[in-house]
């Protein structure tokens, strides 16, 4: 799941961004309107989470820009933050195509289940537990485990097993993936997409003893049913 | 909290309305007295107390007759007695009748006077209950409702347009106090966003690097949030503060403030030089005035680049004295220029400032009756002006 982060407090969006990537997302930082829309104009983005004042556009603008572009894929969640806690403030922020609304000063924690929530919403999941087969992952508690086995997984193999379950038998190829699950640190010509499948392959079939995930030649690769 | 007495309250003895009948009856009485007892004494004057003592008369007739016709009165005159003696017994009779009469009529004048004062006064001061209730009104829900009196021209209809000019003040003032605090608190929450945000970050650290970048990160969050609130009540200060208005020496002004400002330019290596020779005094608040300059100008030695100059001049232009503040850099966008004067605006380069220090630097400029503007000093720098007229229009 990639992630911008929209502030004009350089200290803030760092903060929320950092917080955000320990939580597994890949996440992009963003300082201004302009910029934000820039990064959105060429990568596919999950959630943005938007500061409403921001030093350019206003906040608003933004999300009116996106909502009403054909630039920015329309699926995306947007994440109001902001220090206007007034309830016309809040109406006006929805109504310009805000999925959900955050008043600064906020707990990490509450950001996180937001995200979790905002980004759950397409699925079919009504809590923040995913389930295929044996193998069931816990976002709010960041655990994986099979068949009561908790497994061991770094936090971009946890982003990337989250990925996969959030749509189990979906081929993904390398680049999608890259975009999705990495952020712009990433080396687009490393192999790091390849590698890190490859371990949470291992650490998931170690424990299944069968196919979990599975590569789909000249495609990508997807999660299988894993038969217990 | 109500702090107005309740004014549908029943007043009897202390009411404007009872008092003005009252008045108004005890006038139309004293005088119905005097006239009364003017007529009555007048008249009592002209009669004659009756007879003391009468004596019979007898008249003898050409038959030898004797009648008795009369009596007789000391003054031996019969026929005269007599028309006397029955005027006066008259008119003490129509004395006596006009003196009870009198009486009774001035105890049903009495009434029916307080009674028409009581209506007259009531009808007269229906106005003021409405002002009462109005006020009572606005007091407890907005300020934006308004007396409003229709009819005559009066000193009733004075006083509520008195009312509602003082009402249109305090609402501007209101609202200029509730939009600050708006402002602040939501200015306020930014910092305390980054404070906690980063505070969590280094609770949930994974190794001390993080932890020192969070904890420090915080710690600046935290010395803004307190130059924040220094400017915040330094701004709230500035605008209760009671003016003093007095002769203001702009030259020696701008020495001052020169020379305050010296050392932290020194330390910053940036030169700062006055070009002012002429002295130009205007009417004006000094303590204001200098707070403004200093505003301008501990920005302008906060942001210069090392080793360039910042320079103060006082120039009088016609009916205005203007102070500039030239800094060689880093510039404003123009785009910026627009929202410099904004309560809370901060530039991209503005670091540690409130972004309240410009705004008060145009409201003392505007209270003095003058404006505060800025534009491009090039080659890249920025001027920074406070146009103040020579003899203040309105008081600052």
């Amino acid at each position: 799941m990639r992630i911008l982060v929209v502030d004009d407090e350089v200290d803030l969006a760092e903060g929320i961004a950092a917080a955000l990537r320990k939580d597994g997302y890949a996440v992009d930082v963003a300082h201004s309107g302009q910029e934000a829309l820039d990064e959105l104009a060429h990568t596919e983005y999950d959630l943005i989470t938007l500061d409403l004042t921001l030093g350019d556009l206003d906040g608003r603008e933004v999300c009116r820009r996106i909502r009403g572009g054909s630039a920015v894929d329309p699926s995306v969640r947007i994440l109001m933050l902001t220090a206007r806690d007034g309830i016309d403030d809040r109406v006006a922020g929805l109504d310009d195509g805000a999925d959900d609304y955050l008043v600064k000063p906020f707990a990490l924690r509450e950001l996180a289940a937001r995200v979790r929530t905002l980004l759950r919403r397409d699925g079919s999941a009504t809590d923040s537990v995913m389930r295929v087969g044996a193998l069931v992952l816990d976002d709010a508690r960041r655990e994986v485990v099979y068949d009561e086995t908790p497994i061991r997984l770094t936090a971009k193999e946890f982003a990337l097993c989250r990925y996969f379950m959030a749509a189990p038998g979906t081929v993904f190829s390398q680049e999608h993936l890259l975009e999705h699950v990495w952020d712009q640190a990433a080396d687009p010509f490393t192999n790091t997409v390849r590698v890190t499948v490859g371990t949470l392959r291992r650490k998931l079939e170690a424990e299944a003893g069968t196919t979990v995930i599975e590569t789909v030649i000249g495609a990508g690769y997807r999660l299988v049913e894993p038969v217990a | 909290m109500n702090l107005l007495p309740d004014p549908v309250r029943r007043r009897r003895f202390s009411s404007i309305r009872f008092r003005l009948s009252l008045a108004f009856a005890s006038a139309v009485f004293a005088m119905g007295s005097i006239l009364v007892g003017g007529i009555y004494l007048f008249q009592q004057a002209r009669i004659d107390t009756p007879t003391l003592e009468a004596v019979p008369v007898i008249q003898v007739d050409s038959d030898g007759n004797a009648q008795l016709i009369g009596f007789r009165g000391p003054r031996d005159e019969i026929e005269q007695f007599q028309i006397a003696q029955i005027q006066a017994a008259i008119d003490t009779e129509a004395l006596d009748r006009l003196r009870r009469g009198s009486l009774a009529a001035l105890a049903v004048l009495a009434v029916s006077s307080f009674l028409a004062g009581w209506v007259l006064a009531g009808w007269a001061l229906r106005p003021v209950g409405r002002i009462v209730r109005v006020a009572r009104d606005i007091s407890t829900t907005d300020l934006s409702r308004r007396i409003d009196l229709q009819g005559p021209d009066d000193e009733l209809r004075d006083i509520a347009d008195t009312f509602d000019a003082m009402l249109d003040r305090l609402q501007v003032g209101f609202h200029d106090q509730q939009r600050f605090m708006t402002d602040a608190s939501h200015e306020l929450r930014n910092p305390l966003a980054i404070i906690r945000t980063h505070l969590e970050l280094a609770l949930d650290a994974d190794d001390d690097d993080e932890r020192r970048n969070s904890l420090g990160r915080a710690e600046a969050a935290a010395e803004r949030l307190g130059v924040l609130v220094d400017d915040v009540m330094a701004a709230a200060r500035s605008s209760m503060h009671e003016p003093t208005v007095g002769d203001v020496d702009l030259l020696a002004l701008v020495d001052g403030v020169a020379e305050d400002f010296g050392p932290a330019a020194s330390a910053r290596s940036v030169e700062l030089v006055t070009d002012a020779d002429d002295e130009v005094v205007i009417r004006g608040d000094e303590l204001a005035i200098r707070r403004a300059l200093a505003n301008l100008v501990a920005n302008a030695v906060r942001l210069a680049p090392e080793g360039s100059t910042v320079s103060l001049a006082l120039v009088q232009t016609g009916d205005r004295a203007r102070l500039d503040v030239v800094d060689e850099g880093p510039g404003l966008a123009p785009a910026d220029m627009d929202h410099v004067f904004q309560r809370f605006w901060r530039g991209q380069n503005a670091g540690r400032g409130s972004g309240l220090g410009l705004s008060i630097v145009r409201e003392i400029a505007e209270r003095h009756g003058g404006a505060a503007t800025v534009s491009a000093a090039p080659p890249n720098g920025s001027r920074f002006s406070i146009w103040l007229p020579m003899t203040t229009a309105r008081r600052p």
